[in-house]
């Protein structure tokens, strides 16, 4: 089974379709045993996603089967836009339709070649060593923006719209909640202690914001300026 | 009365938080936060203890009175019950 290496992850899997093309930035020679075997049935996916294409349905389940892995692993998928600049993550969460990938894109309006989408839609958040790293990976949403890349969490931010720009820190207990309702849940529990103790070192890192934005590139200004 | 399985209870942080997991997910959303009684009782019911040695745990813990103890575990059952934690 050809190999992968995802999130600092050896990963066997044989996807075909959608999932393929996104992976293949992903590809590596290295000769290790993986950390993770993806195995899709078709059969099943034909019964479990009967309105989507195998491509998308393959996608969906291949991802889901990574990040049940990534937990695992101490990693937690996180689903939100992230932008990585000068070498540090800022990841944008919140609710379907809330405008992640749109304020992320005023970001790179804003800093311009110093920008870049790392993963538009579930980056992985691993502990190593007591410090966070963003990971982009080949499950990157509607327009596969991806960069196979592990950069430094620098924050993590809750957007939700509103007419004026504010940002503020947000408090741990609410920051918790947040997290858990943007992040795989249907995971056996011994997988969620290790999820938890990502969750735990990112509350503690005092590193979450919540932010109303607007779609005006003052937006990205003011994030960018109170995060950095 | 038993807890459901499926549910872990961490201290996040200096919260006592209580996540479901796996299928238990499909019922239940979100998560529940606790305090250090709450917490206390809870990991009381998930060694399978009933309430009246979930009351004498609780005495030989903290400082309280039986009547304040059993009133405590009554109404944190109360809450469980209605939130939907027990089998």
């Amino acid at each position: 089974m050809p190999l992968y290496r995802i999130a600092d992850l050896t990963v066997a899997m044989e996807p075909q379709g959608r999932t393929r093309r996104l992976a293949q930035a992903y590809i590596t020679d290295a000769a290790t045993a993986p950390d993770v075997t993806i195995e899709v049935d078709r059969q099943k996916l034909r019964q479990r996603f009967p309105a989507l294409t195998e491509s998308y349905g393959e996608y969906l389940q291949s991802g889901e089967q990574f990040y049940m892995a990534l937990a695992e692993h101490c990693g937690m998928m996180l689903h939100a836009s992230s932008v990585a600049v000068d070498g540090k993550a800022y990841l944008f969460t919140g609710p379907c339709g809330t405008g992640k990938s749109t304020h992320t894109g005023l970001w790179l309006r804003y800093l311009g070649d110093r920008a870049h989408i790392l993963n538009d839609d579930k980056p992985a958040v691993r502990l190593n060593g007591g410090r966070l790293y963003a990971y982009g990976t080949p499950w990157s949403g509607k327009h596969g923006r991806n960069s196979n890349e592990c950069v430094p969490l620098q924050a993590i931010c809750v957007l939700h719209q509103a007419k004026e720009n504010t940002i503020q820190k947000m408090p741990p207990e609410r920051a918790m909640a947040a997290l858990m309702e943007q992040t795989t849940r249907k995971i056996p529990a011994s997988a969620m202690e290790k999820l938890l103790d990502v969750l735990d070192a990112i509350v503690r890192a005092d590193c979450m914001y919540e932010m109303g934005c607007n779609m005006d590139i003052s937006a990205a200004e003011l994030a960018y300026n109170t995060m950095r | 009365m038993k807890l459901k399985d499926g549910f872990v209870l961490r201290n996040i942080a200096g919260s006592n938080i209580v996540v479901p997991t796996g299928d238990r997910c499909l019922d239940f959303n979100g998560m529940i936060t606790l305090n250090d009684t709450g917490a206390f009782i809870w990991k009381c019911l998930e060694e399978g203890k009933d309430e009246a040695q979930t009351v004498e745990a609780i005495l030989s813990e903290y400082d309280v009175d039986q009547a304040r103890a059993e009133e405590c575990v009554k109404n944190f059952v109360a809450q469980l019950q209605e939130g939907g934690c027990l089998e």
